[in-house]
């Protein structure tokens, strides 16, 4: 007794408890770690994506119908449609910058595929306005103004696209957090449950230890120990379970272009990932601990 | 002699039943040898769990060890069941534990140092025919087998009291002799010793006192048998 803590004295192993507690938390810690890992990737995505959202949105004047027109003439009837856009535009709500994009910055822009040289302005090419936003932007606004001043421009709604898809993803974010909330309960639910059930099969034993003299704590010991370990061997399994089909599913993502969520090398989620076969196990510790002495102290 | 265990107009009745044990006073010496027969039903178990501690009594008063059994504060109940020794009539034994962890099972809980009990435990299966079984699980061992696990995990803790419940009813004479030698050899040490069977040939070759348990109350039988 002096050199082993508290010994295991019951081999429980062995009965039907020791499969079912083991199995149905290994489901339960893998479907958790599953929400956990993809609400890591569904976050990273989201800021990425509102970080894109912060930039400017564009108006692009294409030179529709003037396609046989001297380059002269196209590009000074370009430019009268831009400058009467700009300042028409400058003074709506909403707009805190408002300009055309430089021909320096076009033609670097368009660089990798026509090449260097003049060419930019021998070409048709569509001038590009950039706006920026502040508070009290309107976009339906916007769109219907510079249908009234010229017709032929285009709103690039890229922007508009991304933030309609982030706020999706940002409800499927909060959806999948209270998914995680419910799963953890039901984790532990079904932790109570199992060791619970676990205990009635043990109940001839928890009451024979009762009569020859084991006190509670002695008796809540030994059953807390069991679970304890079953618990935690039946998370570990869950995890080891999730953790490679994340990792296949990501790969799968790579290949189709999708980045891999830094999220998921943060300490953080690293942490709540390696906690969750501690705290299962915990959990389960501390019912059973609690069932065995609530049984107990209906016994005389 | 001191008294162990006396019962003052102890009455019992399972929920809203009937009475089964009704007006029962005795009184149980320390170092005395009590027989305890009675039909079948007639409450031999329902009286052995009275003093075991699991069953409370419905109405009169019971000693055990100097202490008024409803007023023993709840942690203080392990230690004096630690006094008693129990066979019970369907051995209790744990199924998936050998024969060997069952009977070190009062030492263990007593927290006995694990050389203390391999010595102990293996002397006394020996000694009850068991030493090449001490690795069987309860489902390999026969009917009369079980019953000598379930005995030897009794007696293991050298107990002040020791209540079996039918002892010998799965084993021939022989052996039901040698187990009764053994329950005599305690006796001899100190123990009280309390064994409700049905064998009355066994009763009568063994001569001790004898109480019958009939129509609810208990006769001392001892002289008129
Ligand atoms: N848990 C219980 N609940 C209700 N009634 C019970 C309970 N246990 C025993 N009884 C009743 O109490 C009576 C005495 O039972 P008990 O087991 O004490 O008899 P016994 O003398 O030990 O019989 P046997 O020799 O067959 O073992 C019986 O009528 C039985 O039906
Ligand atoms: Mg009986």
């Amino acid at each position: 007794m002096a050199f082993r803590s508290q010994p295991s004295h019951l081999p429980l192993d062995s009965d039907s408890s020791t499969r079912f507690l083991p199995s149905i938390v290994a489901l339960m810690v893998a479907l958790l770690t599953f929400s956990i890992v993809g609400l890591a990737a569904l976050h990273d995505s989201v800021g990425k994506w509102s970080g894109q959202i912060e930039g400017s949105l564009s108006i692009q004047v294409p030179p529709t119908g003037m396609a046989d027109r001297e380059p002269e003439e196209r590009e000074q009837a370009l430019q009268a449609t831009v400058d009467d856009i700009i300042e028409q535009l400058a003074d709506m709500p909403g707009i805190s910058r408002i300009e055309e994009l430089s021909p320096e910055t076009m033609s670097a822009l368009l660089e990798p595929w026509l090449g260097p040289d003049e060419i930019v302005s021998e070409l048709p090419i569509p001038r590009i306005i950039e706006i920026t936003p502040e508070t009290g932007f309107n976009f339906d606004m916007l769109e219907r103004r510079l249908g009234e001043i010229a017709p032929e421009a285009v709103l690039d709604d890229h922007r508009i696209w991304i933030e309609r898809i982030a706020d999706v993803a940002f409800s499927v974010e909060l959806a999948l957090m209270a998914l995680i909330v419910v799963l953890f309960g039901a984790t532990m639910l079904s932790v109570v449950f199992a060791t619970r059930s676990g205990l009635s099969i043990h109940r001839t034993i928890i009451e024979l230890l009762h009569l020859i003299g084991a006190q509670d704590s002695y008796i809540a010991g030994q059953f807390a120990r069991h679970n304890l370990r079953l618990a935690f061997f039946g998370a570990l399994i869950g995890l080891l379970i999730a953790l490679p089909v994340s990792g296949v599913i990501a790969w799968l993502g790579m290949r189709a272009g999708w980045p891999i969520p830094t999220l998921v090398f943060s300490p953080l989620f690293i942490g709540i990932i390696i906690a969750i076969p501690f705290v299962v196990a915990g959990v389960a510790q501390m019912t059973a601990k609690r069932t065995v002495l609530r049984v107990l102290r209906r016994m005389l | 002699m001191t008294e162990v265990v006396s019962f003052r107009n102890v009455g019992v009745r399972y929920e809203s039943g009937p009475e089964i044990l009704r007006d029962l006073n005795f009184t149980l010496h320390r170092g005395s040898f009590h027989f305890l027969t009675g039909a079948s039903g007639a409450g031999k178990s329902t009286l052995m769990r009275l003093l075991y501690l699991a069953l409370r009594q419905t109405r009169g008063e019971i000693n055990i060890f100097g202490r008024d059994n409803i007023r023993i504060p709840r942690d203080e109940l392990p230690a004096i069941r630690r006094k008693i020794g129990v066979v019970f009539q369907d051995f209790r034994l744990i199924n998936h534990l050998t024969t060997f962890e069952n009977v070190a099972l009062p030492l263990r809980v007593a927290g006995v140092e694990d050389l203390q009990i391999r010595k102990n435990v293996t002397e006394l299966l020996e000694w009850v025919g068991l030493g090449d079984q001490i690795n069987a699980v309860p489902s390999r061992l026969s009917g009369g087998q079980q019953q000598r696990v379930a005995i030897a995990r009794a007696v293991i803790g050298r107990p002040a009291l020791l209540l079996a419940d039918e002892p010998t009813g799965n084993v021939d004479d022989r052996i039901a002799m040698r187990l009764l030698y053994l329950f005599e050899e305690l006796n001899k040490l100190g123990t009280t010793v309390l064994i409700a069977t049905h064998n009355r040939q066994l009763v009568r070759r063994f001569g001790h006192n004898q109480w019958l348990l009939e129509a609810g109350t208990l006769h001392d039988i001892t002289h008129s048998a």
